[in-house]
């Protein structure tokens, strides 16, 4: 009787992992080719600075603040997180398409946190995929694509919004049971209005994002 | 005449920041002492309105808050943000309760050392006690309208954060007026107390969130 268990146990593991890995049925190979801000709206723009009320957990800790993106010139932008006590978190700077962690609070300055930060920021503002080489899948049904991309044991899977270029969730799988799984929400302006990260695996994170104007903030 | 015009408004604009930075060393740093310690001991409850504002100098950008803030002895602090999102923090004795979006997170202080840091340096700046901590070197200054204390992390774990905190009382040292930051990146933030009011009765819920 255990022995029939652990076999129900192990083929169902099995079934889910193949089933979790797979394309789903709906969605039609269209081509392959590299995958520009037509195809997905990219999160940010050179031109506006955006800030976002954040809540991030990480591990047992739990933090909150601000988060800020702004262009400082034509190829370089920061992420900065700040605590609503005005003490500075992290600060990564993105130059081109690569994420490098410049500050990080004493605290929270580990190895492991900082490249998981810089990753998981990255997996945010969609860098994996915007300008790399990618298979492109249709859903007629739903009128939305996703766009596929596997790179260093990562596989990469990008849903967008039905008849639309604008991101509605991304997944990320890696080795073992480490998956990624990204939420996104645009307001009526087209911009980034709510994101949820929700990071699974031996490293464990979720990041909640919510976007406040500016204006709000600078009053 | 458009010349002479800039010329006026940038001269007075730099005798303006001149005054505000001009702090020489206070001569007689005994008497400032004891007037600081008289306060700390004689407030026993103090609340205010605040305007925070963050300044990341890399990004030439600034991050403005406003709330209101209540402080008791001992080790009561409650943070009130009102904008530009309505955020609470109360810090009661060990206990950090925060309460974002109507939802409500508590925590023990010595479970995050980044909490502990903050609230550490916050309460000793209010109640005066920073200035018998070993945490920090103290220097003195005055102009024509406050005074100013200089402190200097000496610790690991602050010095890698924060570079200087800038205290500064009125004249007649009846309270902490502002509070500056300045972290190690240049990064800094400005806190102004404005509205003060000293010893005042403050209800018990405000350091309760529920």
């Amino acid at each position: 009787m255990a022995l029939f268990r652990l076999k129900n146990l192990y083929l169902s593991s099995l079934l889910i992992l193949f089933t979790s890995c797979a394309i789903p049925s709906r969605y039609k190979l269209a081509q392959q080719r590299v995958i520009t801000a037509t195809d997905i709206q990219p999160l940010v723009s050179a031109n506006n600075s955006i800030l976002y009320k954040t809540q991030i957990f990480l591990f047992n800790k739990y933090y909150t603040g601000l988060l800020l993106h702004k262009q400082t010139d034509s190829t370089t932008s920061h992420l900065v997180f700040v605590t609503e006590l005005g003490m500075k978190m992290f600060d990564i700077e993105i130059k081109k398409d690569s994420l490098k962690m410049l500050y990080c609070f004493a605290p929270m300055n580990k190895s492991k946190i900082t490249t998981l930060l810089e990753n998981d920021m990255g997996q945010i503002l969609l860098y994996p995929i915007l300008n790399k080489t990618g298979k492109i899948y249709v859903n007629k049904k739903q009128e939305n694509n996703l766009y596929t991309i596997k790179e260093n044991s990562k596989r990469y899977y990008y849903y967008t919004e039905a008849n639309s270029n604008k991101i509605a969730k991304s997944i990320v799988k890696g080795k073992l049971f480490t998956k990624q799984k990204t939420v996104y929400k645009f307001d009526a302006d087209n911009l980034p209005e709510s994101v949820s990260l929700k990071h699974k695996g031996l490293l464990r994170l979720k990041i909640k994002l919510n976007r406040i104007s500016t204006d709000k903030a600078n009053d | 005449m458009l010349k002479h015009t800039l010329y006026i408004i940038f001269s007075i604009f730099s005798i303006s920041l001149i005054a505000q930075t001009n702090f020489k060393p206070v001569k007689d740093t005994v008497l400032l002492k004891e007037k600081i310690n008289t306060l700390s001991k004689t407030t026993n409850t103090l609340e205010s309105d605040f305007t925070q504002v963050k300044t990341l100098s890399m990004l030439s950008e600034k991050i403005t808050s406003k709330g209101h803030f209540c402080f008791q002895k001992t080790n009561l602090l409650r943070w009130e943000y009102s904008s530009p999102y309505t955020y609470i923090i109360v810090i009661n004795k060990d206990k950090v309760l925060i309460k974002d979006d109507s939802k409500l997170k508590k925590y023990d202080m010595n479970s995050n050392k980044v909490f502990k840091e903050i609230n550490d340096i916050m309460i000793s700046c209010i109640d005066g006690s920073i200035l018998s901590s070993n945490k920090f070197k103290i220097a003195y200054g005055e102009n024509d309208k406050a005074y100013r204390l200089e402190l200097t992390p000496l610790i690991k774990g602050m010095k890698e954060s924060l570079k200087k905190i800038y205290m500064y009382f009125d004249k007649a040292v009846t309270s902490v007026t502002k509070l500056e930051m300045i972290e190690t990146t240049d990064d800094f933030t400005v806190i102004d107390f404005t509205n003060k009011k000293v010893n005042g009765a403050i209800p018990a819920e405000k350091f309760i969130l529920k």
